[in-house]
């Protein structure tokens, strides 16, 4: 099991709370096994779903099946480190905007379990500690 | 009787099947450190602040018109608990769903019994 979690803010979305990224242990397994497609494969059909959103045809998008079908028949990439992993789950599950951008601070920490808060009394005014 | 042992059933041309099983699931807890208890085809959960959650799917399904059911309740406790969809900070995507948890005074609430499943094609 895991004991890292990821912090981030949303460059988009400052004004709200500090978010606490929990990673599936599931997930980290297959990821420690070998058993993940590249991230090219997920940054299309992101790219492509964004792009149907942009233009008001999210409603009636189907992604293309040979890019959705790459999740699941692409060369897989070889096992990775627990770092590694974490890695690759930040740029596919952050907003890109986190991490494939510079901003004045960072925004988003790997952090260990214990160095989250457990009394949730005020998480609506929770931010990144600089 | 026969006894069928497999470990993974897949259809032969996506969205063909003739039956309907759960893509995806979730169990989480939102009390204390925000934890993911059990998932399957989830590859992280993530807490965005009080009664607000963010569901990521290990691979992404075919169209975001999929089916989302759910259960939302605190163990332990008292009151009424609600889940439903949160579609101000994004609606569901592909790749992901937002979901909200109110308690029975109508103000987000934090549970500590989530879960969810998913169907749709994939």
């Amino acid at each position: 099991m895991t004991q890292y979690r990821v912090i981030f803010d949303d460059p988009d979305r400052l004004d709200e709370p500090t978010k606490v990224l929990v990673p599936s242990d599931r997930w980290m397994k297959e990821a420690m096994e070998g058993n993940l497609p590249p991230i090219s494969v997920y940054w299309e059909l992101q790219d492509d779903e964004q792009q149907a959103i942009a233009e008001g045809r999210h409603s009636e998008f189907k992604h293309d099946p040979e890019k959705l079908a790459a999740q699941y028949t692409a060369p897989r990439i070889g096992p990775l480190t627990e770092q590694e992993a974490l890695e690759y789950l930040i740029m596919k599950d952050l907003p890109r905007k986190c991490w494939a951008e510079e901003h004045n601070r960072p925004m988003f920490k790997i952090v260990t379990v214990d160095q989250v808060p457990s009394d949730r009394t005020f998480r609506n005014a929770w931010e990144m500690a600089a | 009787m026969s006894t069928i042992k497999v470990n993974d059933i897949e259809e032969a041309t996506s969205g063909g099947g003739k039956f309907a099983v759960a893509r995806v699931h979730s169990r989480w807890s939102m009390v204390g450190t925000a934890a993911l208890t059990d998932s399957f085809g989830i590859s992280s959960f993530t807490d965005q602040g009080t009664g607000v959650c963010r569901q990521t799917f290990s691979n992404n399904f075919a169209n975001a018109n999929y089916t989302v059911v759910g259960l939302a309740g605190r163990l332990s406790d008292t009151g009424n608990r609600f889940l439903g969809l949160h579609g101000y900070l994004q609606n569901p995507t592909t790749g992901a769903t937002d979901l909200a948890q109110w308690s029975s005074s109508g103000a987000y609430n934090d549970i500590n019994y989530g879960a969810a499943a998913w169907f749709g094609d994939t």
